[in-house]
């Protein structure tokens, strides 16, 4: 990092956790937290008296605090109401619909939408860097599911401009794992499971020779590698192609809804109905939902190394629910889940045009691949061992930082080319999806398409752009409607409008639009359909902005006071011993400046003026001050041997 | 800004570049640009360049496809958003365009069918899509097929599904052998182009039938396992 130089951190906004990563030259590694801790809970606690808690802390209140409690929001951003009707049974806490098809969560009447409550995550982690590196950190680059359409995108990157972050690229999460991956980078090796010797041997060749399979291998140089990555809430699957530090992305697929959640309410619903079965009472309230959570994620986790897992729910007057649920049971309940991933898996090897002969290394990433079930099926499936050496949690913020150092000029060795997970397409005559740009096409890709009039004079066309695989506009997702406005009034069917639809390095679309007979450039007003507008960012960002303030005012207020408290303490003390050295005058005046202070404190809120008055205060103790310290000194000698010794080396 | 012109230069085409390489712009973009290099000249002449220039191999059916991954891999190196100066505007605008460009220009090669269509295109007259012609007795065939295959999956009969998958693939596979041998008649320059270029259009048109067919066979497969 050069001194002058911006930093640009990577960010793994999870499901789950976040993280924040920064690469130089010795490489990239994760930044702590104070407790050494490098995941951040992505939760958020809103307080009733207004403060809000996030990450560890608020992930420990969770269950006391279960409608104020914000979790798993990327499973709701960039969405609409309708794509989350599975969703919302599952929720601790309120949402509701926003303005077009958005959503917002609902807290105490609050209304948040999911960026501005993922903004506070990455203001969290960009004021850890900022920490870390003893300066201001603006500038990211932040990962996103490859499964996520250009809504999901166009959200996240939008919550990184609320928090302050200039988001200088968007990157898939299995791309950055590959490129972690490719680099070298594996994390923090894993600590080993609590009680067990299970030990995970990473990056030593010769202590894994014995073990003679493949999972172990170091990445080869030049490869085909599929990264499978199944995360908290998401789950993606991409085959990348590695030569000399290019890596080519041949396909990408995945499930933007499917992740350790999905497993976890699998036991949820399980206990619910035992219980309501048993003994008639219903636990599903937002208020226990958070609880069930927690145990649900206890009990799946503790079914990764044992092979049963003890449930007790205490229901009250005296009715325990009780029972023992084993690994098999588990893996029953949740096959369907697993079978969604394979299928995924087929899509991709499918478009990639490969078979399992061609791939050389699967890579696993995410913590939920630490299910057995899911390793299991994978190695049937490609038909051949995980490499697992990767530490699940990290790679992907690794990869981030990788990236980011990339882009800041400061690696030349490594070059990644995406795809673009969905096809895009817009709205034809009769209602039909009419694809522009077929998945997996390699990004930055441009499309040029005509559209004219059907009115005479008409003065602008609506285009619904589209993103998905089916046939029927209704059945694909609407990205945004683009108003092209400003055609030169012509008859019905004259009008050229070439629309130029292009797909950046982000996997985010741009539109442009110009009239070909005239010239003349239309505007043109993108409508998103489960986003925010232009407008509504810069004013979210702009609150924020005036918030940040405030909470600045009210924090220097809050240490100002502090300091009045502190000051006339010590005053009050020096007073005490040395006061007999001014007159009475003098010392009346002192007190009374010093209730004035005091006064001044508890009642104003003007932080200025209460600094001023400090200053003031400060000012007029000066002279008792240094009576104090040559009183001192004649004492020191024979009093206080402490004193004289701090002077000699002071 | 000194250090990124000179990163331009780590990414090298090897000397066996053939020497159709004639156009100095494609020639740049493979071997590396100049500092201060003129954007829009460049993405100028990008818009309209042929695909097999743009790679510096000669425009033929049977390319080098390592080769060809090769140089378009140091295309990307020279000219991908990544690799130029964050700040310079005019740089990344040229960047983003120019490598939508060699992306499509490099999909268009790589995939035999697609390159057939390119060549087509190239040596005039209309394209496969603006004539709709398919080769005499190929739509009664593929209706029977999808009869068969209608009943096959109402019966859940996997025999029959499994040869009618396996026809398919051939018939598939033997188009993009014809394909292949009218595309290096194109080549030739012999005297009728014109039914050269006809039969192509009729066989790139049966083409999309059986490779449909296939992907379809293939989805289904997929979605039952």
């Amino acid at each position: 990092m050069s001194e002058t130089g911006d930093i640009i951190v990577g960010i793994d906004l999870g499901t789950t956790f976040s993280l924040v990563a920064y690469a130089d030259e010795r490489g990239p590694r994760v930044l702590t937290d104070e407790q050494g801790e490098a995941r951040l809970p992505s939760v958020l606690g809103f307080g009733e008296d207004g403060r809000v808690t996030i990450g560890w802390e608020a992930r420990r209140k969770a269950v006391e605090n279960p409608e104020h409690t914000i979790c798993s929001i990327k499973r709701l951003i960039g969405l609409g109401m309708d794509d989350l009707r599975s969703e919302l049974p599952f929720l601790s806490y309120h949402v509701v619909k926003g303005e077009r098809d958005t959503v917002q969560v609902n807290i105490d009447g609050r209304l948040m939408s999911p960026q501005e409550i993922s903004s506070i995550i990455l203001r969290e982690l960009k004021q850890r860097a900022e920490r870390h590196f003893g300066r201001s950190v603006n500038k990211a680059v932040i990962t996103v599911p490859a499964y996520f359409d250009d809504s999901q995108r166009q959200a996240t990157r939008d919550a990184g401009r609320i928090a302050g972050l200039e988001v200088v690229r968007v990157i898939n999460e299995p791309t950055a794992a590959a490129l972690a991956y490719g680099i070298g980078a594996r994390g923090t090796a894993e600590k080993p499971a609590k009680g067990r010797s299970v030990s995970l041997v990473v990056g030593d060749k010769t202590k894994c020779a014995g073990v003679g399979s493949s999972a172990m291998e170091a990445p080869a140089e030049n490869s085909t590698l599929v990264v499978f990555d199944l995360g908290g809430g998401t789950f993606d699957v991409s085959i990348l192609q590695l030569t000399d530090g290019t890596f080519e992305v041949l396909s990408t697929s995945g499930d933007t809804h499917l992740g350790g959640d999905d497993w976890d309410r699998r036991i949820i619903t399980l206990v619910q109905d035992e219980v309501r079965a048993e003994f008639k009472v219903d636990i599903d309230s937002p208020a226990t939902r958070q609880a069930l959570r927690l145990l649900a994620e206890q009990v799946k986790i503790r079914l990764s190394t044992e092979q049963n897992a003890q449930i007790e729910l205490d229901l009250g007057s005296g009715r325990t629910y009780r029972r023992t649920i084993d690994r098999s049971e588990f893996e029953r309940l949740t096959a369907d889940l697993v079978e969604r991933t394979t299928s995924a898996c087929e899509r991709a090897r499918r478009d990639a045009g490969l078979t399992n002969a061609d791939l050389h290394q699967i890579v696993l990433v995410g913590g939920s691949t630490r299910m057995p079930m899911v390793r299991r099926r994978v190695e049937e499936f490609f038909e051949r061992k995980p490499y697992t050496a990767l530490n699940p949690d990290e790679v992907v913020a690794l990869g981030a930082a990788v990236q980011a150092q990339i882009l800041s000029g400061g690696r030349t060795d490594a070059l990644l080319l995406d795809v673009t997970p969905l096809s895009l397409g817009i709205e034809t005559m009769g209602g039909a999806m009419g694809k522009l740009i077929l998945r997996n096409t390699r990004i930055p890709c441009r499309v040029v398409e005509q559209f004219t009039t059907f009115v005479d004079g008409q003065a602008n066309v609506k285009i619904n752009v589209l993103q998905g695989e089916r046939e029927l506009a209704a059945d694909c997702r609407s990205l945004a409607t683009f108003d092209l406005r400003g055609i030169p009034p012509m008859p019905a069917g004259i009008p050229k409008i070439a629309v130029e639809f292009l797909i950046d390095a982000n996997g985010i679309l741009n539109v442009s639009a110009r009239e070909e007979r005239s010239g003349a450039n239309a505007t043109v007003q993108v409508i998103p359909s489960h986003g925010l507008t232009q407008e509504e960012v810069r004013r979210i960002e702009q609150e924020s902005i005036d918030h940040a303030r405030e909470d600045m005012t009210a924090h220097r207020l809050i240490d100002l006071r502090n300091q009045v408290e502190f000051d006339t303490h010590k005053t009050e003390q020096t007073l005490a011993r040395f006061g007999h050295l001014l007159s009475g005058g003098e010392r009346a005046a002192l007190e009374r400046s010093m209730v004035e202070l005091r006064r001044m404190a508890k009642e104003s809120s003007d932080a200025n003026a209460l600094h001023q008055a400090l200053d003031r205060f400060g000012k007029s103790t000066e002279m008792l001050a240094n009576l104090a310290i040559t009183e001192a000194l004649r004492e020191a000698p024979a009093s206080n041997s402490e004193v004289s010794a701090g002077l000699e080396t002071g | 800004m000194e250090s990124w012109a000179l990163s331009l230069h780590t990414a090298q085409v090897d000397a066996a570049t053939p020497a159709t390489a004639a156009c100095p712009h494609c020639a740049a973009l493979r071997s590396g640009l100049q500092p201060g290099a003129d954007w829009q000249a460049l993405l100028a002449h990008l818009a309209t360049a042929d695909y097999f220039e743009i790679f510096g191999l000669p425009p033929a059916f049977d390319v080098d496809e390592k080769q060809l991954a090769a140089v378009q891999r140091a295309i990307h190196r020279n000219i991908h958003p990544d690799r130029l100066p964050r700040g310079d505007e005019a740089a990344q605008a040229f960047a983003l365009r120019a490598s939508a460009i060699i992306n499509q220009a490099f999909a268009a090669l790589k995939d035999p069918v697609l390159r057939a269509e390119y060549l087509l295109a190239r040596s005039g007259g209309k394209s496969a899509s603006d004539d709709k012609q398919v080769p005499q007795g190929l739509l009664p065939q593929v209706m029977m097929i999808r009869e068969e295959l209608e009943e096959a999956r109402a019966s859940g009969d996997a025999d029959t599904l499994a040869r009618i998958k396996a026809g398919a693939v051939a018939r598939r596979d033997e188009t993009g052998g014809v394909i292949a041998g009218l595309c290096r008649e194109l080549q030739s320059h012999g005297a009728d182009m014109d039914t050269v270029r006809d039969a192509l259009r009729m066989q790139l048109n049966a083409m999309k039938y059986h490779s449909n067919l296939v992907h379809e066979l293939e989805s289904s497969a997929a979605a039952k396992s």
